[in-house]
Order: structure tokens, then sequence, then C-alpha cells
């Protein structure tokens, strides 16, 4: 009798914690499953912030790049030949008009063909850089004058130009023959020597090419 | 009905003492006595005040102390079998030597330390019978969870214990008012090791068996025995009915191996009219106490568990039952056991609901609070991305706002950190040394080299090397000087040529000076011939041309690539 009625009891109290068991995990399972779409979307949003951010950085770097650019005066005899590259002409045109100035004797000139740099830090989504190593030869009157043409050539010419190397040396001395020759309009090769230096010039890539930010 | 005062602390519990004489409910919280109460007989009608107090406090368990006649114990030697086997043995043997229906088990007294060292046992068996059976269904129809059955005698052991140690730890029992003869006393002071066993009888009167005797040796229990007082219930009468009885147990006691060498004490629990008549010289005790019950609850520790007057110790026997916490033995019958299990189901279930929710409620607060604090982060971040995307319409105007070409002007500004760094020109290296020309000294000629301009430096030698022990310098300066007018004294021109590097190294701080040899001037580093036999003055004297030509070099700057920089422009 006993038995049977307290086996009812417990099987009522067990049914009743059981149930009670089963509504607790149930409204365990849909917070953790609701929990889980707000930190899918937590992290969304985060990811997006990030991904703003990290754009909000790349404007503000390319604007003060730009303006940083925009704000250097050297850049303005860098790009004084609109970027075209290597014009050998130019050089040579230099050469022709100022041999007579500067009393040349003789000038001879060696120009590599032109190539493009490969160097890893000048891949630029808009430009590339030409580059050509030069080697002038020549005498005149003295070494004043040589390094004054030289001077003068490096200066004339846009880009980049950085001498490898230059060797001057006086061949003759000055006698009076020597003066007399001068005199009369003759220009005596009494200092000799060359000097070899790279000429490099930006070329802006064709314009179909999309321009990026710099990274 | 009274109104029991709510407990404070302890468990809560009832302990139901049965005898041929009827039944005493004792309801109890940790030592204190809350309620107690009798009934004659397990009939419904004399129950009413028991179901009553146990419907009270249905969560409160309850234990059944049996302390009926038919009860018998035989001691029992099992062979040296293991643990395992010796449960199995002993269902056996209860199953051969007593009756099916009987309440049985057994007590394990100990193991003999000697010989083949074989297990002793008590076996036990009570008749299942009324009133017994009568009070277990009472007991079994209550809402309260039952502990099961136990017997008073069996159960008497930690009483017996405590209340002997007790007599033993105190100058003696002679404030139990009861006089002792001189032989007794000498007994007394006697060194209790010389004894070979601890024997010890506990007399008690109770209310539903009668007297009462546990005897226990070495505080195992060996014997216990109920009888029921005989003539007419005088003090006088029942004190004697007490000595008889104690005097009878002694003698039995002697089959079972006590002898004079061993010690003995009897505890007698009797009201006080009865102590007053009670002798118990003749015998052989060399301890003996007569307490009354409200002595011995006092003793032990009880609170309220009797008043001065009582007579029985029932009350004592169940209440030291419910402050023991490790009951002797327990016994049981199939419904009970049945009960219990399922009340054990049914508490599990509890237990287990009451872990499983709270713990389940807390992780489900936990995700709460963790759905919070996500949702007012994404708020944070969509307020921020909101911020982020004004500022990026913002940058991306001022972006607009920037030359068509600035693609080529950014690019043509990073070209220029990269090639302008390796640039290298010679002209402020010439025109630096020309200031240290005069009318007397000449440039025959000038070799000039960078050993780092760009990009050969890049393709032929890595520019962190560049100036570098070992390495060449990253830019460097041959001028031939040509020293005119010389006086012909080496001395002198030496003087001139020093004075001249003098200055070329205090204009090229940055950069290593030195000159060539010089024809005609024997260095310290060259050897020197001179003939002692011609020369007539032996001194290596030098003579120099008026015209020499000194190759100076200028390299550098000295250090590393913070100075190269400065070089660049040389």
């Amino acid at each position: 009798m006993r038995v049977a009625k307290l086996r009812v009891v417990v099987v009522k109290n067990a049914t009743k914690k059981l149930a009670i068991i089963a509504v607790s995990a149930i409204i365990m399972a849909i917070s953790w499953s609701f929990q889980d779409s707000r930190e899918e979307e937590l992290k969304k949003s985060e990811a997006g912030l990030r991904g703003d951010n990290s754009k909000i950085q790349e404007l503000q770097s390319y604007i003060d790049s730009a303006k940083k650019a925009m704000g250097d005066s050297t850049l303005v005899s860098k790009l004084a030949n609109g970027n075209k590259g290597i014009d050998r002409n130019l050089l040579t045109d230099s050469i022709e008009s100022t041999k007579d100035k500067y009393m040349l004797s003789d000038i001879s000139m060696r120009m590599s063909a032109v190539s493009k740099l490969q160097d890893k830090d000048l891949q630029k989504d808009n430009m590339d850089i030409e580059h050509s190593l030069v080697t002038l030869n020549f005498s005149g009157l003295s070494d004043e004058i040589l390094l004054s043409f030289i001077d003068q050539i490096i200066g004339m010419l846009p880009g980049y130009v950085s001498v490898d190397s230059l060797q001057l040396e006086r061949r003759h001395g000055v006698d009076k023959n020597a003066i007399d020759e001068i005199l009369h309009q003759k220009y005596l090769p009494l200092v000799g020597g060359s000097v070899s230096f790279h000429w490099m010039v930006p070329k802006a890539k064709e314009a179909a090419v999309v321009q990026k930010p710099a990274s | 009905m009274r109104k029991i005062a709510k407990p404070v602390r302890g468990r809560r519990k009832f302990i139901l003492t049965v005898g041929e004489d009827g039944g005493i409910l004792v309801y109890m919280e940790g030592k204190r006595i809350l309620r107690r109460m009798f009934a004659s007989s397990p009939e419904p009608g004399d129950v009413k005040h028991f179901e009553s107090l146990l419907g009270n406090d249905p969560k409160a368990p309850i234990a059944i102390m049996v302390d009926t006649t038919d009860q018998t114990y035989v001691q029992q030697t099992l062979p040296p079998v293991s643990p395992l086997g010796l449960n199995k043995l002993i269902d056996r043997r209860l199953e051969r030597d007593f009756a099916a229906n009987d309440i049985k088990g057994a007590v394990k007294l100990g193991r003999s330390t000697e010989g083949r060292k074989e297990w002793q046992y008590l076996f036990i068996s009570v008749a299942n019978q009324p009133p017994l059976s009568q009070w277990i269904d009472f007991v079994i129809e209550q809402d309260n969870p039952c502990q099961g059955i136990y017997l008073l005698p069996v159960e008497s052991e930690w009483l017996i214990n405590k209340l002997s140690r007790r007599q033993t730890g105190k100058t003696s029992g002679l404030k139990l008012n009861i006089t002792l003869k001189k032989s007794s006393l000498t007994q007394e002071n006697q060194p209790a090791n010389k004894a070979k066993h601890n024997w010890v009888i506990l007399v008690s009167h109770n209310k539903v068996g009668g007297f009462r005797q546990v005897v226990t040796r070495d505080g195992k229990m060996v014997f216990t025995r109920l009888s029921q007082p005989v003539g007419e219930p005088s003090p006088g009468v029942i004190a004697g009915n007490i000595e008889q009885e104690i005097s009878g147990t002694i003698e039995y006691l002697k089959r079972l191996s006590y002898n004079q060498d061993d010690h003995l004490e009897i505890i007698v629990i009797v009201a006080h009219e009865i102590r007053q008549h009670l002798s118990l010289e003749n015998n052989d005790s060399r301890q003996i106490s007569v307490r009354t019950p409200h002595e011995v609850s006092e003793d032990i520790g009880l609170i309220k568990a009797t008043e001065e007057g009582d007579h029985f110790g029932d009350v004592i026997f169940a209440s030291s039952f419910g402050i023991n916490n490790k009951p002797r033995h327990r016994f049981s019958v199939a419904e009970l056991d049945r009960i219990i299990q399922l009340q054990m189901f049914n508490k599990g279930a509890d237990v287990l609901a009451g872990i499983l929710v709270p713990a389940i409620m807390l992780m489900t607060l936990w995700s709460g609070w963790q759905i919070f604090t996500n949702m007012r982060n994404i708020s944070f971040t969509d307020d921020k991305r909101h911020t982020a995307q004004t500022q990026i319409d913002a940058l991306e105007q001022s972006k607009k706002e920037l030359p068509p070409n600035i693609g080529e002007i950014i690019d043509s500004a990073q070209i220029n950190g990269v090639i302008g760094k390796g640039v290298y020109s010679p002209m402020k290296m010439i025109a630096g040394f020309s200031k240290l020309l005069d009318d007397k000294t000449l440039v025959k000629s000038i070799e000039w080299t960078a050993a780092s301009s760009y990009p050969e430096s890049r393709r032929a030698l890595n520019p962190s090397d560049v100036g570098k022990p070992g390495m060449p310098m990253p830019i460097e300066g041959n001028f031939s000087v040509e020293f005119l007018d010389n006086s012909g004294d080496a001395d002198e021109f030496m003087a001139r040529v020093n004075k001249f590097s003098e200055r070329a190294k205090a204009s090229f701080s940055d950069y290593n000076v030195s000159f060539s040899d010089i024809p005609g001037i024997t260095g310290r580093n060259q050897a020197v011939e001179v003939n002692f036999g011609q020369d007539k003055n032996p001194q290596p004297t030098q003579q120099v041309s008026k015209d020499i030509t000194v190759r100076y070099t200028v390299a550098g700057p000295k250090l590393e690539n913070k100075d190269v920089q400065k070089g660049r422009e040389q």
C-alpha cells in the first residue's frame, strides 16, 4: 500500500524535477543560441570597424603623402620633363649647346641602352624609373672649366644623376706656345678627363593603368 | 496540539522504541529532545498522537529501535575468507540458521589474532511478528523517510562505552550515592591492565521492554537479556529482581569465558526509589554505578531528554542512538527496503534537480549577461562605425580634391626617398679640396669614385656594408698635388707637406686623409744604406727636388650609415 503510494509520489516528483530541468535546459539553449548569434553579429561589426579604421588610415596616409609630396619643392625639378622618361636628345643637345661655351677641345659620349630599374622599392603603380649609364670623355683648358661644364650638364638633366666616377688630369703645362695658341682661339687639351654617371628619370605608366593608393 | 518550537540547529529526527508493552516516540534535534510520547500498542486508536507528531515534520527521518523479547544472538566463528567471500558466507548462514521471515543480520565482533585468524561474528535474528510487525507497518505508512530497524542491545554499545569511559575518567562513582563494600573498593583500585577482558553489564529498567541487560566484552556486545519484573511492582521488589538478574547474568557470563581476573563493571539505570533499595554488594563486580535516567541524560549531554522523576531508561537509549552518528548495524525488511530505495531515488531526483537547475540557471544568467554585453558592444561598435564612415566620407572628399596626377606625385616622392639616398656628386669634395691650394701648390690630377652610388650599390654591394672595416669607403677622392718651388731641403719640404696635410684633415674632419710616399724622402718603413768609410758625414741627410708631387687620398665618411648621408653631397 505504502510502496504503491510512494511509487506514485516518486514518479510524480521525478517527472516534476525532470520537467523543471528540461524547461531550464531549453531556456538555457535558447539563451545560448541567441548569445551565439549576438557574438557573430558583434564579430561582424568589429570586423567592419577594423575595415573602416584601416580604410581611414589608408586614406589619411594617402592624403598625407600627397600633401607632403605636393609640398616638396625638390620634386618639381624631378618632374620637370613631365615624367616622360629618358630623352637622349636632351643630353646630346645640352652638350652640343655648351661645349663651345666651355672651350672643349674634344668630347665624346657613351650612353648605355635605356632600361627600367627593377628594384623592389621602385615598383610603383603609376611610375617606372628609366636608367642609363652615361660616360663622357673630354678635354679642355683647365680643370675649373671642365668641372663647371660637368656641373652644368648634370644640372640640366631631369631626374636623378648619381656620379660613379670622375677623373681629371693635367696633360700639358702652360708655356708660351700654349698661351699663344689660346690667344688665337685654339682650344688646347691641357686637361683631360672623364665622368661616369647614372641617369635615372621617372616615367609615368600608361594612362590605362588605374591609379591605386600608395601603400 | 502543542506547538513545537522551531529547531535552531541540528538535524531533526524521530526514534521509535518498540517493545511488548508499547512504543515510545522521541522527537529530537541534535542533542535536544523536542517531544517524547508513549503509546501502549500500535493499534490505530493508540497511535493517533504519534501520527500527528510525525505529520508535523514529515521530512524528519524515523528509525525503529527494537526492544522486544524475541531476539536471538548466536556467536559464530567464520573461516578466514576474504571480505567479499565473507559477506556471501554470512548471507548463507543467516538463510540457513534463521527463519525466512525473521529480521536478521550479523555484527562483527573482531578477528582472532592467533591460529587461523578466524572471523568472530554475532548472528542476530528478530521474529517479525506482532507487535513488532505492526509497528513496522505503522512506520511504513507514515510519510517520514524511514532510516531502518535497529536493535536496542546492539546500538547500546555506544552508550555503554560512553558511560563506562566516563565512569573510569572520573574519581569514582561516589556521587551516585551508592555504598560499596571495602572489598569492592579494593578491587576497584587494582590496575585494570591486569585484567584479561573488560566486561560491562548495563541494566536498564525500560517501560516498553522490562529489565534490559546488555553485556559488552572489550566494548563489543556479547550478550543481552530482557526480563519482566516478577511480583508486585514496589521499588523493593523491583530492586530485588534487578539484583537477581545481575547475579544470574554474571553466572551465565562465566560460560562466556568471564573469570575472576577480568574487569567487570555494572551500570544500572533505574528510578531513584529503586536505587535506594538496590544492594549489589554480594557479587564479583569491581566497579558499580547506579544512576537514574535523568543523571545519565545529563552525563551524556542530552538536553531536556528526561525529568528528575523519570523511572525508565527507554528515552536514554533512543536519544543516545539519535546523537550517535555511527549506528552499529541496520536491519530491514523487504518492504522497508523498497521504500528506502524509492525514498533514495526521490531524494536523488531532488538532489539532481537541486544541482542541475541552479547550475543551468547560473549558465543561463551568464549567457544573458553575455548577450547584454554583446548587444551593448554592438551598439558601441555601430556608433563608432557611424563616426568612422563620416570620417571616411570626409577623407574621400579630400582625396577627390587632390590633383589628377597625384598618384604620380606620390610615387615620385617615394622614388625620391629611395634614389635620393644613393645620389652622389664629386663637386663639393673637389671644391673643398681646392680651398687648400695656394700659389705654390697645383693639382695635377683628380680621381673621384663613389662606391655606393645608386643603383650600382644595390647590385654589387650591400649599402649597409659600405664604410665598414675591410669594405670600400662610400666615396674616395685621390688628388695629386704638386708642391712648387721647394728649397731642396727635405725637412723644410716635409714641414710643408705636413702643414698641408693638417689643413686637409681639418677641412675633411669626417674623412681619412692620407698621402703617398714622397720621392727622395726615406720613410721609417724604408731601408737606409750609409757608407761610413767614405762619407765624411755619416748622417742620412736627404735632398729633394724643386717640384714634387704628393698624392692625397680623402676617403670617407668615417662612420656608418648615418654619416654616409653627409658624404653624398661631397
